[in-house]
């Protein structure tokens, strides 16, 4: 059963960590407008919460499903993957609403988060973390907050695979039945926090090594694709506006 | 054609049912040796033709509906056994998403439209269209064959045979899709007629559907025999002709279907937007098919009363029932089912397709 979870907590956390830091060099540039596209994807999730029916956030289901079908097998599996663990989680913190006689509020629960989290997941998809992260800067975000998000992600899966070699080598030793008392965890959070301020502080020279200073440069690749698939966003994000104020009036 | 729940009884769900396990079964099997990884997505696309033309509603006098189900042009698009599987997992999301269809009677639905429709269907087509296969341009007159080279004989003869290669699997898909659908409401029919018969209660009053074989089956048939099986037949030529000008390598058999080569054409999705943005065509018709009512309503349609197997029987909350939600207008629920249906359907073949590709790579 520990093993079990051990599992579960480190290869699903670093599996999604690790699509989302797909090597700059395989992810390349997007053909989207990063900031139009994170933008879009903010005001969606935002609409989505502020719905007082569920015909807004089936819409955006409708529509990011759609533009799913049309991706690869491995985008499918990984997005819906994500989505349907998110929404199932939801269910299961949601299911005593059922029992205490408000099923509504358990449909509704489930379906804006399986909505945000298919809205995101697709961002992701779309828009590489390098440019996601260049975009924040570019809507004006804090330097500091940016790099701070950033900083966490990269650890957290950096962190992640280490500390999942030092549970494996710690399992691999133990004799007998497997108990998280003797298996040393004060010393695997020990090592993990000594390995991050290593890693910390080689980021900090490697920053000086660079002159990087923090701050999230847009980059300047293919602008006139960039410029018409920001209109694009534009276009979608008023109409989404228009659409959300129309299913307003459609209570029930 | 969709049998909702409790119109036919648990004994005549659970046997059709086991009708259609070796079918599955078979068709899985089929699919797996005549069609490769790759072209597996074309499963889903037969499935979203089929799914969509399943809502368009046509009315028929009396203020029952109908509609086509694209079996047999399924069967053109991936052969028989593609379609058994293709219809099958449609009708499920029928049943499951909107409530189109009973659950307890998929197994039924599926051999009605996804088994009966498209085998009996190709084979028409087969029938038909096999004698085009070794024409040798004998549509040329003897005058004009004295005046041609060997080579512009040949050429010109191809080419008529050609035509008239087409024009025949033409008019078997025409003729194939008609029978078919007819084959298929028949089956229907016998199934509905047969539930008094076999289950009643004391006073002899039906417990599931109340019509005999006398009423369901001229009842099912009428309808079919005219309107609905014109409009498969139309429905099928019309995409049938759009497919052949526009992706003509996804009109194949499923023994070519693995050697087609991967062309990127334009006509499919085109196809599939016109429909999904037309799908709100269907709510013009008026009215229940037959065979389709509620517990509420079949007292009202000549039976005289409800029967107890329906007021009792098996019920199923769907997410969008009847493709609508809440206060939502009609329009804009018909148009995001059909979207969300037609997406499912795409991705759970390019899934299937993903992981054959993984087991083949592993090979």
């Amino acid at each position: 059963m520990q093993g079990i979870r051990h599992f579960f907590m480190n290869i699903k956390v670093m599996r999604l960590l690790a699509r989302l830091l797909k090597s700059d060099r395989e992810a390349g540039t997007t053909k989207y407008n990063a900031a139009g596209c994170l933008l879009l994807a903010f005001v969606t999730v935002l609409l989505c919460a502020l719905s007082g029916n569920a015909v807004f956030p089936i819409t955006i289901i409708a529509a990011e499903l759609f533009r799913l079908s049309l991706r690869r097998p491995e985008a499918i599996a990984h997005v819906m993957g994500t989505v349907l663990l998110a929404a199932g989680a939801a269910a299961v913190f949601m299911l005593p609403a059922v029992l205490f006689g408000s099923p509504g509020s358990f449909g509704t629960v489930t379906m804006k988060v399986f909505e945000s989290v298919l809205v995101l997941s697709m961002l992701g998809e779309d828009v590489p973390w390098k440019e996601m992260t260049a975009a924040m800067g570019k809507l004006r975000l804090p330097a500091v907050f940016v790099m701070t998000l950033d900083m966490t992600v990269r650890f957290l899966y950096l962190l992640g695979r280490f500390s999942n070699s030092v549970l494996e080598a710690v399992t691999l030793r133990q004799v007998g039945g497997k108990n998280w008392k003797s298996a040393g965890t004060g010393g695997i959070l020990g090592n993990t926090f000594l390995k991050a301020q290593e890693m910390s502080k080689g980021t900090g020279e490697a920053m000086m090594c660079r002159c990087w200073d923090g701050e999230y440069a847009g980059h300047s690749a293919d602008h006139e694709k960039k410029r018409s698939s920001g209109w694009a966003a534009g276009v979608i994000l008023a109409a989404e506006i228009v659409w959300f104020v129309m299913t307003q009036s459609w209570m029930g | 054609m969709h049998i909702p729940d409790n119109y036919l009884s648990p004994q005549t769900c659970a046997v059709m049912t086991a009708v259609m396990v070796p079918a599955w079964t078979i068709s899985v099997k089929k699919i797996r040796a005549e069609i490769s990884s790759e072209k597996l997505p074309l499963l889903g696309v037969a499935a979203a033709f089929s799914f969509l033309g399943m809502m368009f509603n046509i009315p028929l006098p009396g203020g029952t509906t109908g509609h086509a189900v694209g079996g047999t042009l399924t069967a053109l698009l991936v052969g028989p056994y593609g379609a058994c599987i293709s219809i099958s997992v449609a009708l499920l999301l029928q049943a499951l998403l909107f409530g189109d269809g009973g659950i307890l009677a998929f197994g039924a639905n599926c051999f009605n439209m996804a088994f009966v429709m498209p085998f009996v269907g190709y084979a028409v087509y087969r029938l038909i269209a096999k004698g085009s296969a070794g024409h040798t341009g004998s549509s040329l007159g003897a005058a004009e064959k004295e005046m041609l080279t060997g080579a512009e004989l040949s050429g010109a003869a191809a080419s008529g045979q050609k035509k008239s290669s087409e024009r025949r699997k033409l008019i078997g898909a025409v003729i194939g899709s008609y029978v078919g659908i007819n084959a298929a409401a028949l089956a229907a029919a016998i199934e509905f007629g047969i539930q008094p018969m076999l289950f009643h209660d004391a006073s002899g009053s039906a417990r599931y559907c109340p019509y005999p074989l006398s009423v369901s089956i001229p009842a099912m048939m009428i309808g079919h025999l005219t309107i609905f099986g014109l409009a498969e037949a139309v429905y099928t030529a019309a995409i049938y002709l759009f497919l052949r000008r526009t992706a003509p390598e996804t009109l194949r058999g499923a023994k070519e279907i693995g050697t087609a080569p991967a062309h990127r054409s334009f006509g499919v999705p085109a196809l599939l937007g016109i429909l999904m943005i037309g799908t709100p065509l269907g709510l013009l018709a008026e009215g229940t098919a037959w065979g389709e009512w509620g517990a509420d309503e079949i007292a009202a349609t000549g039976a005289g009363y409800t029967p107890s197997g329906m007021l009792n029987g098996f019920s199923f909350e769907t997410l969008l029932p009847d493709y609508s939600f809440g206060n939502a207008p009609a329009v804009a629920g018909y148009l995001l089912s059909a979207v969300i249906g037609v997406a499912i359907l795409l991705m759970v073949f390019r899934l299937l397709s993903g992981l054959a590709e993984r087991k083949e790579s592993r090979k």
